[in-house]
């Protein structure tokens, strides 16, 4: 094990520079660094060697220079069934299995202190352990000031990061029968206030040619062994504004077996976590080369007590023979993934030409008065000239993306959910990725009607965490005006044109709650496409839409209504939690039925922009949204359920918060 | 089981909970649509209510022989 930032001492390396061939290798160290590290690891006082930019490569020189002296020339990976590293000692762990070289680690430990040390000069933040405490109460008092836990070290210690006003309101309403200590780094470290780091260290990442680990290597990220040194190298990078969770490390020592853990100098919070947390665990602390014998020793002893399946596959591997006859796929993509996802902003266009009821009433037998009744809707916008899906599309994106404050290189997916697109292949996606200037993007179209931008959502939400992409937009877009059979008295006053786009990225606090979702096949042909492309070129006039009104009220007054329910629940938010509903825009009276059922309190904003817009299908709650939010009648961080529903028939809904 | 009565006094406040209609005026020989303000769509909604109130599935074909509150009551009576 190889601690993280915060362990060091004043003079800590003084007992190893006295040897000289230690003392050789921590100055050819610090000469790749750039620093006097031999000076910081003996005279330097303990606000010097705090400072974060000299800190970080001093403790990585310091477990590197004794695993030299414990091993020589051989390899540490050899030797030991496992490694993993506290924060910054992740490095060191990564030098042990073999992935890095001892310079490549020291250049990037350089970096990696210096742009963590620039982004914490960024606006005064800190950390703070909390020791004791229930756990639940604990989490639940750093997420109410705003805080992020930033380490999870296991047996009742998490480390709270953030703003300094944020950590004052955390002292002001402490959890429980818990303790405060204010730790002595400089910044909050692994939390979204490192972000700025990340882009330097992922340039440099993609330079370092990195070996697969020679021993089993855990990550900070999810307690996992990652098999894939370029992997484990994507991870140390994101790592900086991402939780250390140590004690998912632990955990995974306990399911390994693991009977002895020696911990790499300055020695002694590690060992004693462990202690803490892993019963008959034998434990060895070093800081002195005078216990080198000793821990080679305890090494050997621990070594000898490996699994006998464990020594075989070492003894192949020697030997050079192959170690498995079935090849593992490493599960790790081009990221690591995220703990949690949210929405980060929303954008959304509508056509500009605006058509009222009265319009719409020389084509049908209606009027305003049974229009307005039966769905509440005044107004609809269609294209008109210059204007098209494609241009709907790419404005809402634009101003999601703008309001999103990414930089088009951190964006890597684009997911369109349309009916409205022409061609079935190529997808409009990628267009629109080009058109945008997302390079090399994931980007796909998805047919789920009205239920499309839930869909979109729910699985740019797992993308994310997964580890598939970084950010992803999601795109609602259609244009049914050219879809509609304006003399149908069902539809031609509902259908409608628009778009939204939402961008959605890793956060630390959950965003989007989980996905209900599904479908009734049974009830295809309750909304459909009045006849297949081919018919259509044999009929010379394109299909439209087509639905039954009253099937569809149904279905969405009483199963959906109860899905809107059930993605409350899976969210475990209440009816008085909920702030805001944003239902698809199919129908005010639909909506009206929902809500008596859901029982929703006043104060909760309700969707209506059906009144203005009329049903735009995927678009209409990007749309809903985005309107809420600029008009004020929503507010950012507030909680919303949207759900969505249509041809299929299909559904999709999820309490998410709001960008 | 509901009595014509129970039933009646059941659909009434459903008629009152979704078109606004006073229950006393839901009687037997009123007509949903003339007499009640009940429109296609609050007559699904009526129709969904009734169905989980009485545990009972009204298919659309019979739905649309609904015309009158006695129609209803009738169906409901016979069905569940």
């Amino acid at each position: 094990m190889a601690p993280g930032q915060g362990a060091q001492t004043p003079g800590f390396l003084i007992p190893w520079i006295a040897d000289d061939s230690v003392g050789a290798e921590l100055n050819w160290l610090g000469a790749v660094a750039g620093l006097d590290l031999a000076h910081y690891g003996s005279q330097a006082d303990a606000d010097t060697i705090k400072d974060t930019a000299i800190a970080q490569p001093l403790l990585v020189a310091a477990g590197l220079c004794a695993l030299k002296a414990l091993f020589g020339a051989g390899s540490p990976a050899a030797a030991v069934d496992l490694a993993a590293g506290h924060s910054v000692g992740e490095i060191t762990a990564a030098v042990l299995s073999g992935v890095l070289s001892a310079e490549q680690a020291m250049v990037f430990v350089r970096e990696r202190g210096e742009q963590m040390a620039r982004a914490a000069a960024n606006q005064p933040t800190a950390m703070t352990a909390v020791v004791g405490g229930e756990p639940q109460a604990v989490l639940d008092a750093i997420a109410a000031a705003g805080l992020t836990a930033a380490n999870h070290n296991g047996a009742g210690q998490v480390v709270a990061a953030g703003t300094l006003a944020q950590l004052e309101a955390l002292s002001a309403n402490p959890p429980a029968r818990a303790r405060l200590i204010p730790l002595s780094v400089a910044g909050a470290f692994h939390t979204e206030h490192m972000e700025p780091a990340l882009a330097k260290l992922a340039v440099l990442a993609k330079a370092i040619g990195a070996a697969d680990p020679q021993t089993k290597l855990l990550s900070n990220f999810d307690g996992q062994a990652v098999a894939q040194g370029q992997a484990f190298l994507a991870r140390l990078v994101n790592q900086v504004a991402q939780p250390v969770r140590w004690d998912l490390c632990l955990q995974t020592m306990a399911e390994l077996g693991v009977t002895g853990l020696l911990e790499l100098p300055p020695a002694g919070t590690l060992a004693g976590m462990a202690k803490r947390n892993l019963e008959g665990v034998e434990t060895f602390a070093l800081n002195t080369p005078d216990q080198l014998d000793q821990a080679r020793d305890f090494i050997a002893r621990h070594a000898d007590a490996k699994s006998a399946g464990a020594s075989v596959a070492k003894a192949a591997q020697k030997s050079g023979m192959p170690r498995a006859a079935q090849a593992v796929l490493s599960a790790s993509t081009s990221h690591s993934g995220a703990p949690y996802a949210k929405i980060i902003s929303v954008g959304s266009a509508v056509p500009s030409r605006v058509l009222d009821n009265q319009y719409m009433c020389q084509f049908i037998d209606s009027s305003d008065e049974w229009i307005t009744k039966r769905t509440g809707i005044k107004q609809r916008r269609w294209i008109g000239e210059g204007e098209d899906l494609r241009s709907l599309a790419l404005t809402a994106a634009r101003q999601a993306i703008a309001k999103s404050g990414l930089g088009l290189s951190d964006i890597d997916g684009l997911i369109v959910s349309t009916v409205s697109h022409y061609y079935q292949t190529p997808a409009l996606a990628p267009l629109l990725a080009a058109e945008l200037g997302l390079s090399d993007a994931v980007a796909y179209d998805i047919s789920a009607a009205c239920a499309g931008f839930c869909y979109g959502i729910a699985q740019a939400e797992a993308l994310v965490r997964a580890g598939h992409v970084r950010n992803i937009v999601v795109i609602g877009a259609e244009t049914l005006s050219r879809l509609t059979d304006i003399t149908d008295r069902s539809t031609a006053f509902l259908f409608a044109d628009g778009a939204g786009a939402a961008v959605v990225g890793p956060a630390q606090v959950n965003g989007i709650g989980p996905v209900v979702w599904g479908s009734d096949g049974s009830q295809y042909e309750v909304i459909w496409q009045s006849a297949d492309w081919e018919q259509a070129v044999l009929a010379g006039k394109p299909p439209v839409i087509g639905m039954n009104g009253q099937a569809v009220f149904k279905w969405a007054t009483s199963y959906i209504a109860v899905a809107a329910k059930r993605a409350l629940e899976a969210a475990g938010i209440t009816a008085e939690e909920l702030d805001v509903f944003i239902p698809h825009q199919a129908n005010n009276r639909i909506t009206d039925t929902m809500l008596r059922y859901l029982k929703l309190p006043e104060h909760v904003t309700v969707a209506r922009s059906i009144t203005k817009y009329g049903n735009n299908s995927a678009a209409s709650i990007p749309i809903a949204m985005d309107e809420l939010l600029a008009s004020g009648q929503a507010k950012s961080g507030q909680t919303a359920l949207i759900i969505g529903f249509g041809a299929g028939l299909v559904y999709a809904g999820q309490v998410v918060t709001l960008p | 089981m509901a009595t014509t009565e129970e039933i009646r006094e059941k659909l009434a406040e459903l008629v009152n909970d979704v078109v606004g209609t006073p229950a006393e005026d839901v009687q037997l020989d009123k007509s949903f649509v003339d007499d009640l303000d009940v429109d296609s769509l609050a007559m699904v909604e009526i129709i969904v209510g009734c169905e989980e109130a009485f545990g009972i599935t009204i298919p659309d074909e019979e739905s649309k022989k609904l015309i009158t509150v006695g129609d209803a009551v009738a169906f409901i009576e016979a069905n569940q």
